[in-house]
């Protein structure tokens, strides 16, 4: 997980520059920084010769670009309506004690964020907790830190 | 080309959207993002009439629609006044109150809806301004956020590198919600602060500094139309000795 970041023109030149892949652009560079920093935003800007203006209502319109930094690992806390009626919100205040945090913020170690989604097609299984690309189902009250642990060991 | 909007026969040239041939001779559709000098973003959904195919009418948007030859179009049906009315109390609720909007709602007999919500700007993005600037090759502003939180804006919200205080944006707005400030330094448009140009021969302001440099061969001397002609009428004095 500590391995280097590519840097901004690394991941640049593996895409063409038009302005077709702005978007596949963002998503690489996002997932490398887990934020679209401004000098990487006018980066973009300068590879694609677009304006900036346009790559910045890109990154502000798509919920899975920010333009502050995330954490390493953004859990997600299924909020949809099956998950609601089983149990949900208890879940959700324990990932927020576990990890103290409020939804939409990223703890100081920028280890974790915290994010409430609606539903993920997952209801058979509610209550659903995601980390990255981790799937838990069934999350029993008591789960969350157990939860949040293995999503850390997995990684480490 | 020729065809008829509610009966009345309408010339029209070749790639006219009935909008376009309609405001040209001056039949008139509303419309808040309708602008002949820019490109269209056909967002406000006010231009809805409906055009005669094949036997039955259809719904379209005036300003997106290409006239054919010999089309019907109507503006007067049931269906295109209950469109009509449903958006103007939609962009009532974007813009309260708003002089444009009244306008329609009062030229159709649309009653207001009570007010939910006290909006901070009366922008209902349309898009215009974006475009407006577009063409000018500056895209100093866009779409910024999504749903509920978006707007028009710079980047960050900060001062944008290339804006130069143009005001076409604020120019366009159908609802004239961008604030733009004037006075006697300058101009502030966008969270950015211009001086004025003033002509160098009587002082009156001709535009914006950044807006004049970007119009104008480098070192052109900054001078009104007004002095402009003067000065051009004492050349043909001098070089005709008149
Ligand atoms: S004032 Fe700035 S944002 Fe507005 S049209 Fe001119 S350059 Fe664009
Ligand atoms: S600021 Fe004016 S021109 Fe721009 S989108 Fe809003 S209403 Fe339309
Ligand atoms: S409501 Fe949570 S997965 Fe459907
Ligand atoms: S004028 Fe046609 S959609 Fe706005």
């Amino acid at each position: 997980m500590n391995d280097k970041k590519r840097s901004i023109e690394e991941i640049l030149i593996t895409f063409p520059s038009a302005k077709r892949f702005s978007l596949a652009i963002l998503q690489e560079v996002q997932k490398e920084y887990k934020y679209i920093s401004p000098d990487n935003l006018k980066a973009i800007s300068n590879y694609l010769a677009i304006p900036i203006s346009d790559i910045f209502s890109m990154a502000t319109y798509y919920k899975s670009l920010s333009l502050e930094k995330k954490g390493e690992f953004i859990i997600k806390v299924c909020d949809g309506t099956a998950c609601h009626i089983r149990g949900s919100l208890s879940v959700l205040d324990e990932v927020k004690r576990a990890l103290n945090i409020n939804e939409g913020e990223t703890t100081p170690d920028g280890l974790f964020s915290l994010e409430i989604v609606n539903c993920v097609g997952a209801c058979a299984m509610a209550p659903v907790v995601i980390c990255n690309q981790d799937y838990f189902g069934n999350v029993k009250l008591g789960k969350a830190k157990e939860i949040i642990n293995s999503c850390v060991k997995a990684v480490d | 080309m020729k065809f008829t909007i509610d009966g009345l026969e309408i010339s029209a040239e070749q790639d006219d959207t009935i909008m376009d041939a309609s405001r040209r001779a001056e039949v008139f559709i509303p419309g808040l993002c309708y602008s002949s000098s820019t490109e269209p973003t056909h967002s406000c959904r006010l231009c809805m009439v409906e055009v005669e195919e094949k036997n039955s009418l259809r719904l379209v948007a005036a300003c997106a629609y290409k006239v054919k030859e010999n089309l019907k179009v109507v503006t007067t049906t049931e269906r295109v006044s209950k469109v009509r009315k449903t958006i103007l109390k939609h962009l009532y609720s974007m813009a309260p109150e708003n002089p444009a909007i009244m306008e329609l709602m009062n030229l159709y007999k649309i009653e207001k809806a009570p007010i939910i919500k006290e909006k901070k700007s009366h922008c209902i993005l349309c898009g215009r301004c974006v475009k407006a600037c577009e063409k000018l090759g500056i895209s100093a502003i866009s779409t910024v956020n999504r749903g509920v939180t978006k707007e028009i804006n710079t980047p960050y919200g900060k001062p944008a590198e290339y804006c130069m205080g143009c005001g076409s944006c604020s120019e366009v707005c159908p609802t004239k919600c961008i604030t733009i400030k004037d006075n006697e330094e300058g101009r502030t448009i966008w969270h950015k602060h211009f001086e004025w140009a003033r002509c160098e021969k009587c002082g009156v302001i001709v535009t914006t500094k950044e807006h004049f440099a970007n119009s104008n061969p480098n070192n052109t001397p900054v001078v009104c139309p007004v002095c402009k002609r003067r000065y051009m009428t004492d050349v043909f004095a001098d070089t005709f000795g008149e």
